[in-house]
């Protein structure tokens, strides 16, 4: 959005999430009627390369989730931690930018071939504000 | 920061979009306190529109008559859509980063050199610590 500026503190959510909770979708950040997220770092890791998703995401859980960044698959390579800010295989799509309000944040996969395959599971670091 | 200091402090975010005109211009992004200086640790920009192309660099700099840079993002790097983040390892300026500037002083976004005329506007997450009251 042209001409914002956002002050606020940052939040950060991490953990692990198992292969089913990535295929199924995992809450990691609850929906707040009253606020918008927007994620603004964060990074990922498998445990066990991944393989057969498209891409494991950052989404928002609207009915038909909106990603804030995708990991392509390519770089979820066992114990490596890919940073939301690397130069590839990194897709920022509401990156920065405010998810509609109440709306919460999950780690899903994209997949168009049935899911993660060798990984076993995915940590997860997610930086984020409220407004 | 003078040798062997050390600074525990809740990190902020500031974020936001600058226009091509604010960055040109400079846009205050964390409002100057007085006696209190901060600290910029950490962050990434993005250009939107089109690529940094006529300025030198996006800088996050003091609001000071002569500014301090921060951190200086060069064009190269500035591409459409791209996030840099200021931890790369090319193509980013790392000056009075992870070290307090002077107390009173603010923080802007601003291009460095020609102005911008490609990109329509540049999309920050600043991170910062405050130092003082």
């Amino acid at each position: 959005m042209a001409n914002t500026t956002r002050l606020s503190r940052e939040r950060c959510v991490c953990g692990t999430a198992t292969t089913a909770e990535v295929i199924a979708g995992k809450l990691i950040v609850p929906p707040d009627s009253a606020k918008a997220v927007i994620v603004t770092g964060g990074w990922m890791r498998a445990t066990g390369s991944a393989d057969t998703a498209t891409s494991v995401d950052i989404k928002d859980t609207t009915d038909t989730p909106v990603v804030a960044v995708a990991i392509a698959v390519a770089a979820l390579i066992d114990g490596a931690v890919v940073d939301f800010d690397a130069a590839a295989n990194v897709t920022w799509t509401t990156y920065g930018v405010a998810h509609t309000k109440g709306k919460g944040l999950q780690i899903l996969q994209t997949t168009a071939a049935g899911g993660l395959g060798t990984t076993t599971a995915v940590d997860y670091v997610v930086r984020y504000i409220l407004v | 920061m003078a040798a062997n200091a050390e600074r525990k402090s809740r990190v902020r975010v500031v974020t936001g979009n600058a226009t091509k005109a604010q960055a040109n211009a400079g846009k205050i992004i964390v409002p100057p306190v007085q006696g209190r200086a901060y600290v910029v640790m950490g962050g990434w920009i993005r250009a939107l529109g089109g690529k940094v192309n006529e300025a030198t660099s996006v800088d996050i700099c003091t609001k000071t008559t002569t500014p301090i840079v921060n951190v200086a993002v060069l064009k190269a790097a500035a591409l459409e859509n791209a996030v840099v983040t200021f931890d790369a390892a090319s193509n980013v300026t790392r000056t009075t980063y992870g070290n307090d500037n002077a107390a009173g002083n603010g923080l802007q976004i601003l291009t460095v050199g020609t102005d911008e005329s490609t990109c329509t506007s540049v999309d920050y997450c600043v991170r910062y610590l405050t130092v003082g009251s």
